[in-house]
Order: structure tokens, then sequence, then C-alpha cells
């Protein structure tokens, strides 16, 4: 039996939604599952912004392994508790590696699925993702556009109006422009 | 990675177009040939779908740190207004009574129906989908459009179906849902009227009561009434009371 488990939609919307990157859809589960995980992360010796941190740390994950299909829900509110346990081990392990960095795997199965790339690979991955915010607020606006919310590049024409052509020419020179930053970096 | 070759523009859109799936499938076959072919290729294309999933990544965090901020704004209320001078006060008072004033008299006022309409019309929450099954993609994919508010995609999306289907009153009473959310009452009612030449089903009774409520949006208080009565809603005898009053 399903049920309206996060506001209007059910958790298989979500899943849908996640997958597909619908703004509308992860908006609603990531402010319906906030509060609790912060809750937590206060009563266990965090402030406002670990919970933040955390909370997005795991909820990227949650996305990550739900595009891989690698989450498979047991009931109809499985997402939930899932979203929750990755939050939660990502507060123990912060706390345990601040104390003495001695680390005891609590679930290790939760961890498995994170980070299966090669280091290296890891690395870069890293980098690109903390450098797109600081790209200029139009190419964050027209890479966001494409790549996550999979417009069309008419559709970020029309957005931006412009051109197809030059939708398309500053989409290039916008990954170019990482591109040449990763090089500097490198060199 | 360390040194990546240079990839033109049109290299680029190529190799991309392979990742994200948007080239035909014979355009494919011929780029997985040359891909294993070339070595060179294979670097790229590494490089070009590392970047790509990093740059969605990226995006999705960018994105939720807008729901957050949105979120702590409105739990932390309005911002503070500054203080003001009490003269300020009066002449604000002042400005805002002959601004009212105007505005009274240059518009129309909302008749006493669309106020009642206003009051109790609240619209269907929709279905709950499944977001699975092949034949059912489609009608399911339109729910979730109606129920975050995208009315109109969810009256496109239901109105291909409908072409196949069009005795369907499921169909016809969510699309009647979504023009009467739109305030486009006379689609609406088209739609639930056609609800009603069908066997009755499981919309029946609430297809009276928001084909009433449409009547009622228009002013044709004795065609609300009727459909009206023949629901089974919750608030019909209180809405009818008053329309009895008038």
């Amino acid at each position: 039996m399903q049920q309206y488990t996060f506001e209007k939609y059910s958790q298989e919307e979500i899943i849908e939604g996640i997958k597909n990157n619908d703004s509308r859809m992860i908006q609603v589960f990531y402010q319906s599952q906030y509060k609790k995980i912060e809750q937590y992360i206060l009563a266990n010796n965090g402030d406002p912004e670990d919970a933040k941190d955390i909370y997005q740390e795991a909820f990227v994950v949650l996305w990550r392994n739900i595009k891989l299909e690698k989450f498979h829900p047991e009931n109809g509110t499985a997402i939930a508790g899932y979203l929750y346990q990755i939050a939660k081990n990502k507060w123990l392990d912060k706390l345990r590696n601040a104390k003495n960095k001695i680390t005891v795997e609590l679930q290790p199965n939760l961890h498995e699925a994170e980070e299966e790339n090669e280091p290296e690979t890891e690395a870069y991955h890293q980098w690109v993702v903390k450098e797109f915010e600081n790209l200029g607020e139009t190419c964050k606006e027209v890479l966001k556009r494409f790549y996550f919310q999979k417009e069309s590049m008419e559709q970020i024409a029309s957005a931006f109006d412009w051109t197809s052509a030059t939708a398309r020419n500053n989409k290039y020179r916008c990954i170019q422009q990482l591109k040449e930053k990763w090089k500097t970096k490198t060199k | 990675m360390n040194n990546p070759n240079h990839i033109s523009q049109e290299e680029f859109e190529r190799i991309e177009q392979y990742i994200l799936g948007s080239m035909s499938a014979s355009e494919a076959d011929l780029f997985r040939e040359e891909l294993e072919q070339s070595e060179d290729l294979r670097k790229k294309h590494a490089e070009v779908k590392a970047l790509i999933s990093a740059v969605e990544e990226g995006a999705l965090r960018n994105s939720l740190d807008k729901f957050h901020q949105d979120m702590e704004s409105e739990s932390s209320g309005p911002a503070p207004v500054k203080k003001l001078t009490p003269w300020f006060w009066s002449a604000a008072a002042a400005i805002a009574l002959v601004i009212a004033a105007a505005v009274w008299t240059l518009y129309p006022q909302p008749t006493s129906h669309e106020r009642l309409f206003a009051q109790y019309f609240q619209e269907d929450p929709g279905l709950i989908t499944a977001m699975s099954s092949e034949g059912q993609y489609d009608f399911d994919r339109a729910m979730v459009d109606y129920k975050s508010g995208n009315y109109r995609d969810a009256i496109r999306r239901w109105e291909t179906i409908l072409l196949e289907k069009p005795e369907n009153d499921t169909l016809l009473y969510f699309i009647g849902s979504s023009h009467l959310a739109l305030k486009e009452t006379e689609a609406a009612i088209s739609y639930f009227e056609k609800v009603l030449l069908l066997p009755e089903g499981r919309f029946t009774e609430d297809n009276y009561w928001y084909l009433g409520l449409a009547h009622l949006r228009e002013g044709r208080m004795e065609e609300a009434k009727v459909n009206l009565a023949n629901s089974t809603h919750p608030l019909k005898d209180q809405l009818l009371k008053t329309l009895e009053e008038k």
C-alpha cells in the first residue's frame, strides 16, 4: 500500500524526481527531512552550521546512490531512514576523527557505496565540484540548466535571449574555464 | 588527467552527446567503434565524463544551498522593520488611505459568489502514483505535474492520453480539475459534464462538488445548487445553507 509520505508525494515519486533532477521534488524532500537531522546533530555536540554541512553531504550521497540504482527501498518510507542513517554515520565519523583519529566502522555497508573512484579521479571530481561555485553567475546558470536541469540549448538560449549558437559557445567557454583553472592548478 | 589534451568544441559536444544519450543509435554505434580503436578518444571520453558528473553535482549543491536559504528565511519569519519616526507613519497612513480609496473606486470588487467559491474551493489533492508500470507512466508523470501546481503541463500530457481514451473518467475529471485550478471555469465545466455522462465511478461524487463550485463561480446559482446537492462533500450542507439564505 502506498502512502503520501512527503507532503503530497510518495516515495516512488520522490525517487523518480531525484533521478530526473526535478528541482521541485528535491526541494520538498530536502526540506522535509532537515529538522530531524538537525535535531540529532545539535543534540550531539554540533552547531547549526555542522548540521547543514553534514546534511548536504548526506543528501549528495543519497542522490548519487539513487542515480546509480544502489538504493533499494524496503518500505514506503525507507528513503528517509536511509538519509538519516548516512547523515548520522557522517557525523559520528567526524566526531571520531576529531577525537584522536580513532576510526571504528559502525555500519560499513553504508560507506562502501560512496567513493569507489580512483583517488586521483576522486580528487579531480571534488575539485571541480568545489570550483563550480567560483564560476561567474552566468556560467553557473548555463551549466546548471544544461547539466542539472537537462534543459535544451534552445530553452537556455531563450532564457538568456541568446541565439542557440551563442548558448552552445558560452556553455563550451564555461567548461573551458574550469579546465583552464585545473591546468593552472596542476602546473 | 594532469595534462588534458585540448578538446575542440565540436569534439566535446560529440562526446557529450554520447554520454548524455542524445545521439541517434547509429551515431552511437559508430562512436563506440571509434572508442574501441582510439586510445586518445578513450582518454577524452573519460575526461568529459568526469567533468560532466562533477558539474552536475556542483549544480546540485548550488541548488541545495538555495533550498536551505529558503527554508531558513521561511522559518525565521519576515525581517525586522527599522524604527521610523512618528511623522513618517502618519504620512504613510494618509497616503495609504488615498491609494485604498482610489483602488476601491477604480477596480471591481469580487462578487459574493466569487468570494464563496474561493472560500470553499480546495483543489483535489490528486492521486498517488507508482511511477513504474510502463503503460501508466505518462499518466503518472502528469499527475506529478498536477500535484506540483504545473496544471498547464498536466493538461497537455493528459490531453495526449485522452485522444486514445476519450471516455476515461479519471482523465476527464483531472483535466477538468486542472482547468478549475487555473480559474478556467467554462473549460472545467465542459470536462466535468462529460464525466456525468459516463457510468458512475470513483469520481462521481467529487465531480458533482467541483461542477457545482464551478457554476457557483460563474454566478449560476441554480446549476450550482443542483450539482452540490448530488455530492457527498462534508461541507455540502453548510454551503447549500449559505446559498439558500441569499
